[in-house]
Parts: structure tokens; sequence; C-alpha cells
């Protein structure tokens, strides 16, 4: 192993886990997700130096995974249907707010929205990004991931209120 | 939705995703990665190649104005040139004129009339952090091009670039072979419908004058000033866009092209900023050898034969 893969391994080593996850909601399959991430990194060893020296290489690789995400959408390999619970997660408690179930809805309330607000929604709230780091990922300024992150909570707000109502 | 909220906005969202184990693959991530790159560059190069040839073709053509060999050698001489001031003398040995960006495109133009009776060299060196070198050889008549490529990570890997038609289809065949995982393999790229009207000249990656005359009228060239290049009196003909430029620098004397530089600014940081390509070109005369080397395909021995990268 030379220099580079060593490098790019202690890179990934402690992220690439947080990095499924985040493909997985901004996908909502597991599968999916995975390749997602294996052609993320592909290009980030691709293009490494430049990855490295970035301001932010892990904004940079949120970058790259959002583009995969918006050309598999493109190319119709869409995330799973809203109306589908993702598998082993059915609501099992219809008589009371389940945390199974509000997790779920969450999950089909997130994959509802537009593909930015919920990037913005899970490099914020999942990975824990600042809104300067979320905008570097995003390739936009910190006003609109200011709105974007407003509309999104808005919107998962609203969903998540009648959810625990007709439950 | 308040702070509390946003708090267990995370937790849900952890929750999520938690108990699914991921491990990247490095060695695929590396191997796919190293083909990519190669695949990237042969499609590149068999796009963008004929600019560089711009420049080649230009150092051939002003050699073709003097009678077909290049001054201060002898008809005849097997080894390659490199266009020089000494090597070559504008006809008649009369002084530059006026040095308008009319009268020096025109010269330009003049210089480019014909390549076919030359191997070109071009030796290209990308600038900046995990610049690539590359040494491609081009045989006009055919349009078959080999390649050398040094690439700073990936290693050394050679291929053969070719172009035909079927029914009317442009298609584009890289051979590719890889010092780096001894392995090989063949690419087969097809345009997206076929040629309307005349296919003359379609497979060639050598641009024709027309071509070169759009190239020159296309922009808005200007005379950037002069510099000593390896000896050369040069002019600077740039073609600047909005994130680079282009520029073409010829010997002050016979026109013929000297260097060519690509620079591109669209990263605006990071350290790809200064990256250039500039491109030497070379007049080789059209050995057997020459032939051979860039219009058969030579898979060095003991190379694996794989599936070309998706």
């Amino acid at each position: 192993m030379n220099a580079r893969d060593e490098e790019f391994g202690e890179f990934i080593r402690d992220r690439a886990s947080l990095l499924h996850q985040t493909a997985y909601l901004l996908c909502g399959d597991w599968h999916l997700a995975h390749d997602l991430v294996q052609d993320t990194l592909v290009k980030a060893y691709q293009h490494w130096p430049r990855v490295r020296q970035a301001d932010s290489p892990d904004a940079y690789v949120r970058r790259i995974l959002l583009n995969e995400v918006r050309g598999r959408w493109r190319r119709r390999e869409r995330a799973v249907p809203v109306s589908r619970f993702p598998e082993g997660r059915e609501p099992v408690a219809p008589d009371a707010i389940d945390e199974v179930t509000r997790r779920a809805g969450l999950l089909q309330a997130l994959l509802a929205l537009p593909l930015r607000q919920r990037a913005t929604i899970i490099l914020r709230y999942l990975e824990g990004m600042s809104e300067r780091e979320t905008a570097a990922a995003l390739g936009c300024s910190e006003g609109t991931v200011k709105s974007q992150s407003a509309r999104a909570l808005g919107t998962l707000r609203d969903f998540l209120d009648r959810m625990e109502s007709a439950l | 939705m308040n702070s509390p909220q946003e708090t267990q906005l995370g937790h849900d969202l952890r929750d999520l995703v938690s108990g699914q184990p991921f491990t990247p693959d490095l060695e695929g991530i590396g191997r796919r990665a190293r083909q990519r790159r190669r695949h990237g560059l042969a499609v590149r190069g068999a796009t963008t190649g004929a600019v560089a040839v711009l420049a080649a073709g230009g150092v051939f053509a002003g050699v073709h104005g003097t009678g077909g060999t290049p001054a201060g050698t002898p008809a005849g001489t097997p080894a390659g040139y490199r266009a020089s001031a000494g090597a070559a003398s504008h006809p008649g040995g009369a002084p530059a004129r006026t040095e308008t960006v009319a009268y020096v495109t025109e010269q330009v133009k003049t210089a480019l009339a014909n390549v076919n009776n030359y191997i070109l060299r071009d030796d290209q060196v990308q600038t900046g952090p995990g610049g690539d070198s590359a040494t491609n050889w081009t045989d006009p008549r055919t349009g078959n091009d080999f390649e050398i490529l040094y690439d700073a990570t990936a290693g050394k890997s050679i291929a053969w670039l070719s172009t035909y038609l079927v029914h009317r289809v442009l298609t584009w065949k890289d051979i590719e072979a890889d010092y780096a995982t001894r392995t090989w393999f063949i690419s087969i790229i097809h345009a997206a419908g076929p040629i309307q009207g005349s296919t003359a000249g379609a497979t060639s990656s050598v641009m024709t004058p027309a071509d070169i005359k759009q190239w020159l009228d296309s922009g808005q060239l200007k005379i950037v000033g002069h510099q000593d290049i390896d000896g050369h009196h040069t002019i600077g003909l740039r073609q600047p866009w909005a994130t680079g430029y282009r520029e073409l620098w010829v010997d002050s004397r016979t026109f013929l092209p000297v260097r060519l530089i690509t620079a591109d600014f669209a990263n605006l940081k990071g350290p790809l900023k200064n990256v250039r390509l500039v491109a030497n070109e070379t007049w080789l005369p059209r050995t057997k050898q020459l032939l051979n080397m860039v219009n058969h395909v030579h898979i060095p021995a003991g190379f694996t034969h794989v599936a070309p990268p998706q």
C-alpha cells in the first residue's frame, strides 16, 4: 500500500459508516446507499490531492455524494416509494405514539422532502455539521442553508404532528 | 421546531441508521479509480487532442511551405527535429510585417495546410499538484494515436486511440494497458447518432484547415506579447474565455508554433487554480518503426485482459 492509499484509508476509516448512513437517508435504500458510497469514494480517491487540500475535505466528499445521488435520481434509480416503509420498521403499535412508528414516519417524511432540503437536514442533524460546513457541502450560501433548513423542519414538524394526531 | 425538537430529530435520525455496518472496499476503490482515470483521459484525448495538433500542424505546414524539408535539415534526414527559429525560415527570408492579429493568424493558417507527411509528437505536462505528463504520437493520415501517460497517482499506462465510422456513427476505440495492475482492456464508445451530411474528415483527430480557421476565427484572439521560449523569439496569441485562456506561441519569423498553453481557472480556490497544460510539439519522419508503434497495438507480455471500466 502506497502513501496515498494509506492516507486515503485513514481519511475514510472513521467516516465511511457515517457517509453510508447519510447516503441511506438520502435515498432510503441500504443497497443503493452502499453503491452510492462506493462510487463516491472512487471519485474521492481519484481526486484525492484536490480533496485533501480542500478547505473542508468532509464537505467536499459530501458534495461528491450528493452529486452521485442527483445522478442516480436523474437516471431514475429513485429511492423507495414514500408510501412503503423500509424493511423491518413497519409500525407495530397503531394505538399508541410508538417510537418505531414515529421514526418510520420520519423517514417517509424525510424522503418526501426535496433533495436539497433533505440533504440539509441530514448534514445538520445527523452529521452535526455547522451551517457553514453544510453550505460548503451543498455548494450554497449559509443563508440558503438556513432557509432550506427552516422549510424542511416545518414540513417535518407538520408531518409528525399529523401522524401523532392520527395515532 | 425549537432546539429540543432539533435535538430529538438528531436522535431519531441516528436511530434510523443505527446497526448497519459498512466497510469500504479500499482495494476496489483504488482499482476503479485508476480505471476511471485512464478511461477519462482516453476520451479527453480523443476529443481534445486535435487542439494540440493545431500547434503541431503549424510546425509542419511552416516546414512544408519552405519546400517540404525543414530548412537547415537535409532532405530525407531521418531524425526528428523541434521547430525553432534556426530550423526553419520564413519563405524568402522576408521580415515579418506589422504584427496585427489578422496578419499573424493568416500566417498560422497558411502554415497549417498539410500535416500528412509526418508523425506528430506532442509532449504535454500539466502543472500543479498531482500533475500528469503524457506523450502522444499521432499519424495524421489515419488519425490513430499512441499515448504514454505518466499519471501522478496511477503510474504509467499506454493507450492506442482510433476513430472510425460504423454506419455513419462515429466510434472511438480505446485500447489501454496499465502497468500498475498489469492489465489491459478495450473500450468502444459510439456517438449518440449518425452523422448527418458529409462524413469527410469526421474520423480525423487532426484539425482540417477549415477547423483551424474556425478555431482562429471563433474567439477574441489578441496578441499578448513576445517572449523567448527555448531560444525562439515568439509572438503569443491568446484566446480568453470566462475562466481561462488558450495561448499559441509562434515563432515570430516562421510562424511555427512553439508552445500551446491551455489554462482554466474554473476552480478559484485551492491548488488547482494554477494548473495549466503546456504542450510542446515535435515533428518526426514517418519511419516504419513509428508507423508500427502508432498504428498497431502491442500489449506488453504478461498483461491480463480485463473488462473496460463502466
